[in-house]
């Protein structure tokens, strides 16, 4: 065994830079690490996660939503459903937070280099997201079709709606869904699940990469959907969420069919978990 | 290991007369606290130990293992406090201590835990302990009811992993050092060098008492035939007996899991970050904002047999139980995991 | 900004719980500090009126006039907590709601024409919403502090729901109910005593009452092995809590069972 000076449980100080209102519920921090080299540069890559502590209240694993800051900075967009989450909503800019990761396994951007890429979104599904968004959007050449399927309760679910149109110009075609439209709500767009605009897609099976992020039962009717339309188990990517204590492969809470959703993803192949157990997919 | 013990290595090996063991404990106790299997409410539980008196080393089926002696029941990891800014404290370091009397499938166990705590971040509570343990393990000279040490390979002898190793033999005690601290303790206690003979009657001892293992689980093939058989209803059928108390996770010298939470104090200034012991027999455990992975009791008892017996294989290429028997003595359903997958192989068979 | 506001309520109790808040000290005057004591008649004659942001109120129903008492609670506060057996699953008053309240009357006191009680008694659950219950005969000190550290801080309270099995293997406890044989309820009785009465070599008796998905026919079936009779299982699952869903169907299993 050897003698591990860092601790990896031991969170950093991070200062609140940015706040951000996307949604009733829903909020966007931009961080920066307090002290050390990582003040200037945090790298990290999108799907990836942190670890949050606001001391008294917990930590909770938080995906990062963004691409590394240039300055260091790092984004995490926040739905309010839990302590952590709720009480962070009560900070303000210049407070702190404190942070411990990145951890887990990144979105296949490499892979999708030259290819086609295909995103498939529901809910707060988009914040892990929105950094392969982001690095598409700013390197368009690097890749073939750019489709965003996004699909949420409401119109007024909707993340990053300030961004639809940067995303457009940057060459990411967009499709936008809603289950439900409230009256007297404002909306031109499709109304169903997901799965309802699929066909809109224009990738094609053999030639991208499908990324699928969303509540894990929305993710097993896009798969089924994806793989009825001749995808294949390896060209699926999914993100999958559970309940963390330690990010490292310890705690045992985030197992699946021997693996850790923390250290084995939170990012896996479908064909990583087809025919495993431990999710509903 | 072969669970026999034969080739057990060691630096010396030595044999002190019966009060020996006395002088052993004692000269442990100079380095620091001493724990060993002691007798309480019917039972021998881990316990702080002055001299061999307080000893009990007999194999008997109603035992703890020394588990909670380097994965606390109750850990803080760090002290913050709001006059600091927050900034965390890790608690101080345990100093130096020996656990005796540790049997074959614990040492075993604790190799598990070794590789369970010490991956890519390796875990600084559980590694400060673990350095800072001396271990003086005993070989089986006999098994108890519910002892499948020889199934899974993990006793009744033990071949290598510890400081010093005891065996009982008919006049004295076998004591064997695997490392150089082992040697040095050795040294502050009356004994002769061992004979050929003395060896032999050990080989003897561990033999007779693999011999007698009551209890036999088939392990050839087992992960990969519960990964096939994945929906054979065996293992959910134990829902109408298991309590979901999850005695079973934390009498398990392997079952590592956690919870964390914070600990403030009234005034909100004091905040102790503190992990405990929890396991997948509880509700709680898989619950997630939303939804709960494993909220029928059957899903639960089978995560915790899938974890032992196939999971743990891929992860650490061995299995994660260690035939000790304790899930099955301490469950108060009397639910069987070694019968539970017998009876699932047979199944197999069946069909 | 003023210091949240805490009451306390009493209905059909002992006062063991409320007592559990004075308890508190050495933090009492910490707690002070940090809340005000607006109305706790057991501590204080000062009563400052509501709205109140924190309040607990002890006791099940057992007269039509404390029905009002609850639904005044219910009104005047933001958080209301429900503590105790009594507040959580009826308490021992509960058991009446298993017999003739009179028989009750007769045996228990010298003078019954002088008991004013109705026939049943109920949780103030089963009035009005209660947003946090904290079970326990009486409630744990740290966990009532927990739930008022919590309430400030804006989170939900740590209280663990596991059964007291987990608590007790962690106080390193031998099993009473596999070495001794001794009947406990540990198995499907939810923690927060710190397995309190095993340490002490008592078998549990479920006074935080039943856990989460509390297996009660399993346990049934133990109690019965160890050699309780039917009887004496519904007692043990009557006891302070029956008025639990779980603990109630434990004893339904066993109710007029023959021997």
């Amino acid at each position: 065994m050897s003698r591990h000076a860092a601790n990896p449980l031991k969170p950093e100080p991070a200062v609140i830079k940015a706040i951000r209102q996307e949604t009733y519920d829903t909020t966007t921090y931009t961080m920066g690490f307090r002290e050390g080299e990582r003040a200037n540069r945090f790298s990290f890559e999108p799907g990836q996660f942190n670890m949050l502590t606001l001391w008294g209240i917990g930590e909770a694993a938080i995906s990062l939503s963004s691409l590394p800051g240039g300055n260091g900075t790092f984004d995490h967009t926040v739905r309010s459903v839990g302590d952590v989450t709720n009480a962070l909503r009560r900070l303000k800019v210049g407070d702190t937070v404190w942070a411990r990761g990145p951890y887990g396994t990144p979105w296949p951007l490499k892979e999708a280099r030259g290819r086609d890429l295909l995103i498939i979104a529901g809910g707060i599904g988009l914040a892990p997201l929105r950094g392969v968004i982001q690095a598409v959007t700013s390197r368009r050449s690097d890749f073939g079709k750019a489709e965003l399927l996004y699909g949420a309760r409401t119109p007024a679910d909707l993340l990053y709606t300030t961004e639809f149109d940067d995303w457009r110009r940057g060459g990411l075609s967009l499709t936008l869904t809603v289950d439900a439209v409230p009256e007297g709500a404002r909306w031109e767009h499709n109304v169903g699940v997901v799965t309802t605009v699929m066909d809109r897609a224009t990738v094609r099976p053999g030639g991208g990469v499908v990324m699928v992020c969303g509540p894990e039962i929305m993710m097993k009717f896009v798969v089924k959907e994806l793989l009825a339309r001749g995808f294949r188990p390896g060209e699926i990517f999914v993100s999958l969420e559970r309940r963390m204590e330690c990010g490292v492969r310890v705690c045992g809470r985030c197992q699946f069919d021997g693996r850790f959703v923390c250290r084995d993803g939170p990012v896996l192949p479908y064909s990583d978990i087809k025919g495993r157990v431990g999710t509903m997919l | 290991m072969d669970g026999l013990g034969e080739r057990a290595t060691a630096l010396e090996r030595r044999v002190m007369p019966e009060e020996g063991l006395d002088q052993l404990v004692r000269a442990l106790a100079r380095r620091g606290p001493v724990y060993g299997p002691v007798r309480q409410d019917g039972a021998t539980v881990y316990g702080e130990v002055e001299g061999a008196q307080d000893l009990d080393l007999r194999c008997t089926p109603f035992t703890y293992s020394p588990k909670a002696l380097l994965h606390r029941p109750r850990q803080v990891l760090f002290r913050a406090e709001r006059a600091e800014g927050f900034v965390p404290r890790e608690p101080e370091e345990d100093g130096r201590m020996s656990i005796i009397g540790v049997r074959p499938c614990d040492m075993s166990a604790i190799a598990a835990l070794d590789q369970v705590f010490s991956q890519e971040y390796p875990d600084p509570y559980y590694q400060r302990r673990r350095q800072n343990a001396l271990l003086a393990a005993v070989n089986c000279v006999e098994m108890a009811e519910h002892c499948f040490c020889t199934s899974m390979g993990t006793g009744p002898g033990l071949a290598a992993g510890f400081d010093l190793l005891l065996t009982r033999l008919e006049h004295g005690w076998l004591v064997e050092a695997g490392t150089e601290e082992g040697c040095a303790v050795l040294k502050e206690v009356e004994s002769r060098t061992a004979t050929d003979r003395d060896l032999q009657e050990k080989e003897e001892l561990i033999r007779k008492a693999a011999a007698g293992a009551k209890k036999q689980l088939q392990t050839e093939g087992l992960p990969g035939l519960m990964r096939d058989r994945f929906e054979d209803p065996v293992w959910k059928e134990r829902r109408e007996e298991c309590l979901g108390c999850a005695n079973c996770t934390s009498v398990c010298p392997t079952c590592f899991c956690y919870d964390a939470y914070d600990v403030v104090n009234v005034k909100g200034d004091k905040v102790e970050r503190t992990r405990c012991w929890t396991g997948c027999p509880v509700v709680d455990f898989a619950r997630v904002h939303g939804g709960n992975f494993r909220s029928d009791r059957g899903e639960r008892f089978k995560q915790f047999a899938y974890h032992k017996l196939c999971y743990w294989k891929d992860q650490f290429d061995r299995l994660g139980c260690v035939g000790c028997g304790r899930c099955m003595t301490w469950c108060p359903a009397k639910i069987d995991i070694a019968e539970t997958a017998q009876s699932f192989r047979r199944g197999g068979e069946a069909r | 900004m003023s210091k949240p506001k805490i009451a306390v309520y009493k209905l059909a109790s002992c006062s063991g719980c409320q007592l559990q808040l004075v308890n508190l000290e050495p933090e009492l005057l910490d707690l002070v500090g940090e809340v005000e004591i607006a109305y706790f008649p057991m501590a204080s004659r000062k009563t400052v009126p509501g709205p109140y942001d924190i309040c607990f109120i002890e006791g099940s129903i057992t007269r039509e006039e404390e029905v009002e008492v609850v639904k005044k609670a219910r009104e005047d506060c933001r958080v209301l907590v429900a503590m105790g057996a009594c507040g959580t699953a009826g308490g021992p008053q509960g058991l009446k709601n298993w017999a003739r309240v009179e028989d009750f009357k007769e045996r228990v006191y010298q003078r019954p024409d002088w008991i004013r009680t109705g026939e049943k008694s109920l949780s103030p659950g089963e009035k009005v919403k209660i947003d946090l219950y904290l079970p326990g005969c009486p409630v744990s000190r740290d966990q009532l502090k927990e739930v008022i550290v919590a309430a400030l801080l804006g989170r939900k309270p740590y209280l663990g729901d596991w059964p007291v099995c987990v608590q007790c293997k962690m106080n390193n406890n031998v099993c009473l109910l596999v070495a001794s044989k001794t009947p406990c309820l540990g198995p499907v009785t939810r923690t927060g005593c710190g397995a309190l009465c095993p340490t002490w070599g008592r078998g549990c008796y479920g006074c935080f009452g039943p856990c989460e998905d509390a297996n009660v026919a399993s346990m049934g079936r133990i109690l019965r092995d160890l050699g309780l009779s039917p009887e004496e299982i519904v007692r043990r699952f009557r006891h302070v809590t029956s008025g639990a869903e779980a603990f109630r169907e434990g004893a339904k299993l066993y109710e007029g069972q023959q021997d």
